[in-house]
């Protein structure tokens, strides 16, 4: 039996380190867009949000971004938005990356170049994407991605839209 | 049974052992940071090598690079 | 037992959930070209596909034709090239070339739940060699992918049946490779790999001869070498991001096995962006080998061992090579250089190595190789 707790013990403490957070409240932050507005995460309550955080030198979050943009104008009008957080040290990076993207983008970018928000939310990759419904819980979390998941993403917002 | 108690403290060590945050890697998401970057070309190389040279293995595998997700 | 195995697996579980990029959907093609004093001069093409199936799988597929092989070595006495095979005109027992190796490959990489689990096969052929290879890899990330281990096995069948014997022999391969990707900081990333090689068969090349030379006789004899060998090797490799676009790459490898060969090899590799879309590399790599305990230069009465496979020798070898690579740009006005999805790839190498005595067909103990390679990757 001391065995057997002891390995319980020994494994559940990076358990603990990684915790699960569906179905928890997203925890508050709030930061400076490009535009130096200081926005929070509670003002988008009572939307559906898709909260990303990304940088400019990730492959697959510079995939995903355009995905995003498509995402916005095709629920803005319904209770969703989108909310990004770059996490890119040099400005010039990212101002380059959305020159290059030739698109106007139509949601909010919150600069965090010391990254003191990923860490509230234990990041272990990016692209990480946080999908909350209208109280602000989590209800989906997508690590990485790849173009095959577009659909899945969709019918996870309608579902929390309906 | 003392074997499983290693690995699991291994585990729990390297786990907690995070060097580099995922966003701290701009540097390491350089394709020159991966090893092996062109496994082709590395093939082609290991090829001719080969049939030259008494030695074989220990020249790695692919990896490296920021593991993003 | 099972029971509290089964604990310790399902509360470990949340360590491995992390996702791992997955590769390029893309087509590579490349004309490999070698040339060298021993006679030989080789063109051949090879094509690689890569193609996502979902977001966790990926399958890989190659073919290649490929002429560089130490299994079409012709009798003494008619040599041509490295191979000592006839010329391309005069073939084997069938008349065809015997120098023309297909290879065909085929792997499936998957990823559940972080660990990344792939398997591998191959087959290759030739007038007188065939070869099948099975391996499997699986690729486990921890502490937020700073640590990556990996574990490899590898089978190969070959059979050998040179056009000039009366028999048909196996040699059979099994590979354990154990390795360890470690990020050291921003900017350094380390790699550590131990090969374990088992071969058990027919070890010599199929048309090696030993010469058999005493005052007043010249005779020839089939090589003997031992029928198991063990083969070990630890190569360690870091990265280091010397300056914002430039990286330099320094290995050491130490080999050892049973047939008392020991060798070193050093390796640099510095690589720099020379623009967004344009990067260069330099390599340069240097090798020292002892030889195997059986092999001598040459034999002056018959042995119960004898080997002459240059490969055997004691000696060392210089290799540099320069590689280029350029990203289709689409604010260029040149056609194809402004496609986005095409990438251009170029290789020179420049390979000599010395043996500590001269190479049982052509005779001298430098060979001086040339490798160009031109390749052409495309995004699908």
């Amino acid at each position: 039996m001391k065995k057997l707790f002891l390995i319980i013990f020994t494994a559940i403490i990076p358990f603990i380190a990684y915790s699960q957070e569906i179905g928890k409240d997203a925890i508050a932050f709030s930061g400076k867009t490009t535009t130096s507005e200081t926005i929070s995460l509670s003002d988008y309550k009572g939307k559906v949000t898709v909260l990303d955080f990304w940088a400019s030198w990730c492959k697959p979050c510079k995939e995903e971004f355009p995905f995003l943009i498509e995402l916005y104008e095709q629920y803005s009008e319904k209770d969703f938005s989108v909310l990004t957080v770059n996490l890119d040290t040099e400005f010039d990076n990212f101002k380059k990356f959305i020159k290059k993207l030739n698109k106007d983008v139509p949601f909010k970018i919150i600069l965090d170049p010391d990254s003191k928000i990923p860490t509230l939310y234990n990041i272990e990759s990016i692209p990480s994407v946080f999908i909350l419904d209208k109280k602000g819980v989590i209800r989906y979390i997508h690590i990485g991605f790849t173009s095959s998941e577009k659909d899945n993403f969709k019918k996870e917002i309608e579902s929390l839209l309906d | 049974m003392r074997y499983i108690y290693i690995l699991i403290l291994f585990l729990v060590l390297v786990s907690g052992c995070a060097v580099v945050q995922p966003w701290e890697r701009e540097r390491l998401a350089d394709p020159n940071m991966m090893f092996d970057e062109n496994p082709i070309q590395k093939g082609i190389k290991e090829h001719y090598i080969n049939i030259r040279e008494g030695s074989e293995g220990g020249n790695g595998s692919q990896g490296g690079g920021c593991g993003c997700g | 037992m099972d029971r509290k195995i089964f604990v310790i697996l399902f509360l470990i579980f949340p360590i491995f959930i992390f996702s791992q990029e997955q590769p390029d959907n893309e087509i590579q093609v490349n004309f490999n070209s070698y040339f060298d004093n021993f006679r030989l001069n080789v063109i051949y093409p090879s094509i690689n596909v890569v193609k996502n199936i979902d977001k966790n799988t990926s399958i890989t597929g190659s073919y290649l034709v490929d002429a560089i092989s130490s299994a079409s070595m012709k009798m003494v006495l008619r040599v041509d090239g490295i191979t000592s095979a006839t010329s391309n005109k005069q073939g084997g027992a069938d008349n065809t070339p015997d120098e023309l190796r297909h290879q065909i490959n085929l792997g499936v990489v998957r990823n559940i739940s972080g660990v990344s689990v792939s398997a591998d096969g191959m087959y290759s052929i030739e007038h007188d060699y065939s070869s099948k290879t099975f391996a499997t890899n699986i690729s486990v990330p921890f502490a937020k992918k700073n640590t990556v281990l990996q574990l490899g096995y590898a089978g190969n069948w070959d059979k050998i049946f040179p056009q000039n014997r009366f028999w048909t022999k196996n040699r059979n391969t099994s590979t354990i490779n154990l390795g360890l990707t470690q990020i050291l900081s921003k900017k350094i990333v380390a790699q550590f790999d131990f090969s374990f090689i088992n071969i058990d068969g027919y070890m010599p090349d199929g048309y090696q001869v030993v010469r058999i030379v005493n005052n007043y006789n010249l005779y020839v004899l089939e090589p003997i070498e031992p029928e198991k060998r063990i083969r070990k090797a630890l190569g360690i490799r870091t990265n280091f991001g010397v300056s914002k676009l430039s990286t330099l790459l320094l290995g050491y490898r130490y080999y050892w096995d049973t047939w008392d060969i020991k060798s070193h090899t050093m390796d640099a590799e510095f690589k720099t962006h020379l623009s967004d879309n344009m990067n260069v590399a330099f390599s340069l790599r240097q090798y020292f080998q002892t030889k195997a305990y059986f092999f001598k230069g040459t034999y002056t009465e018959a042995e119960p061992l004898m080997g002459v496979d240059s490969k055997l020798n004691s000696g060392y070898t210089n290799d540099v090579s320069i590689n280029l690579s350029y990203k289709g740009n689409k604010n260029t006005k040149l056609p194809f250089l402004n496609n986005e999805r095409l990438t251009f790839l170029a290789s020179v190498g420049f390979y000599h190595r010395h043996t500590d005595s001269p190479d049982w067909v052509i005779r001298i103990s430098e060979l001086y190789a040339y490798l160009i390679t031109l390749g052409l990757k495309i995004s699908i």
